[in-house]
């Protein structure tokens, strides 16, 4: 791991490949610094998380701050395995799925064991622009942008996001289904 | 047996070889459905993974109030108050394990005796030996502890033997009474009248050629187990 001067790193806050083993135990240490240069260094993506799961800008809001929270007060229990931006994206993941689960109880979750085969229609996605795609999956319901997210961005399957969800492997497949549905209708929609 | 089981082979081989039934239509629906939602699937996830968008100032500021001066001091703060926490539960274990250390010892609630010090006040030798007897009472109380259930019966007993109608017990009123008159000083003037005839043509001298020897306080009292 190549050793670099916190100092002079925080004179170039936005240059690539800066977030060291050096900067990230500035931040244990508790230096605001390190600290604000972590957080301009990866606040943008982590707020592309955050707009993708909550339903508005304001949740978005709320939920990268709890978020960079965790992270910093976790940021002692990072082991440096694996990349750092993949451990603070699970943060902010598990942080998103918490927030639904205290404040929407569930309700969004409609247990169906078998999903009903919904009819997806081709839909032209060429021209829609980043923006308005944002927000055709932020009016998602809760449930179902959350399961759509788990699984077609994030990668997780259909038992994992069950586990993660505390739902049933057929309920989070069922979800994804209808997540699926009502994008192609919003998208129509659009067009 | 070898022959039969080849002319199985070849009897399944034949028949099946050609066949080529038409599937349900819906079957074809599915993979299509499949297909449709894995690529949609795709393009939001191409276009919707990598997005980066920046947040307002003030969510830094708002962080800032809310961090932890340092992990590592609030690493050893936790680290020593765990200790601290053990050390407590390991000590109420040890009181909770070893009961009979706790249990004050069955002490009178209160005991009261009458300790009679003479204070002796020695006057000059010349002059007359005056002996001054001085009654103190001293009322020795112990400080009362919590009441055992022992303590408790002690005192019930003690009650029941207070009250208890004694028909030989004859109460000298006149005793009584006279115990409670006040104690009238003696007046200075008549105070001659009182000393034996040899010693009135004396002159008192009051005066004392040393302080007077105030005795310490004696704290006689034994405790009752």
């Amino acid at each position: 791991m190549s050793k670099l001067n916190i100092n002079n790193l925080i004179k170039t806050p936005h240059l690539e490949g800066i977030i060291t083993q050096d900067v990230i135990q500035s931040c244990i240490a508790g230096r605001r610094a390190s600290q604000e240069l972590l957080y301009q260094y990866f606040a943008p993506r982590m707020f592309g998380i955050c707009l993708r799961y909550g339903h508005d800008y304001p949740t978005a809001e709320d939920l990268l701050q709890e978020g960079f929270i965790k992270v910093f007060n976790k940021l002692d229990r990072y082991r440096y395995e694996g990349s750092f931006e993949g451990w603070m994206k699970r943060i902010f993941i598990n942080t998103a799925i918490e927030h639904y689960r205290k404040s929407s109880n569930r309700k969004f979750f409609v247990e169906i064991e078998h999903a009903t085969e919904l009819t997806l229609k081709s839909v032209a996605l060429d021209s829609l622009a980043t923006q308005d795609l944002l927000k055709v999956v932020q009016k998602l319901p809760t449930g179902y942008r959350t399961v759509f997210n788990l699984y077609a961005i994030e990668g997780y399957n259909h038992k994992e996001i069950g586990k993660m969800l505390g739902i049933s492997e057929g309920t989070s497949k069922s979800q994804l289904a209808r997540a699926r549905a009502t994008l192609q209708k919003n998208i129509k929609s659009l067009k | 047996m070898n022959d039969s089981n080849e002319h199985i082979d070849d009897l399944f081989k034949n028949g099946l070889d050609g066949i080529a039934p038409t599937p349900p239509n819906s079957n074809w629906q599915k993979i299509a459905n499949q297909l449709e939602g894995e690529e949609l699937d795709a393009y939001v996830a191409d276009n919707l993974n990598k997005i980066e968008v920046d947040p307002q100032p003030e969510i830094w500021n708002n962080i800032k109030k809310k961090l932890p001066l340092s992990l590592l001091v609030r690493n050893q703060l936790n680290w020593l108050s765990g200790i601290a926490a053990a050390l407590v539960i390991f000590m109420v274990a040890v009181l909770l394990l070893n009961p009979k250390e706790t249990i004050t010892t069955n002490t009178p609630i209160a005991q009261s005796e009458k300790t009679t010090t003479p204070l002796e006040i020695t006057p000059l030798e010349e002059e007359v030996d005056f002996v001054f007897a001085i009654e103190e009472d001293k009322k020795t109380t112990s400080a009362s502890e919590e009441l055992s259930l022992e303590d408790e019966k002690t005192i019930e007993d003690f009650w029941s033997f207070v009250m208890d109608d004694d028909e030989d017990f004859v109460v000298d009123e006149a005793l009584i009474e006279k115990s409670l008159e006040p104690i009238l000083p003696l007046p200075v003037e008549d105070s001659e009248a009182y000393l034996p005839e040899n010693l009135k043509s004396l002159e008192p001298v009051y005066e004392f050629s040393q302080e007077p020897i105030f005795l310490p306080e004696v704290e006689n009292f034994t405790i009752v187990n």
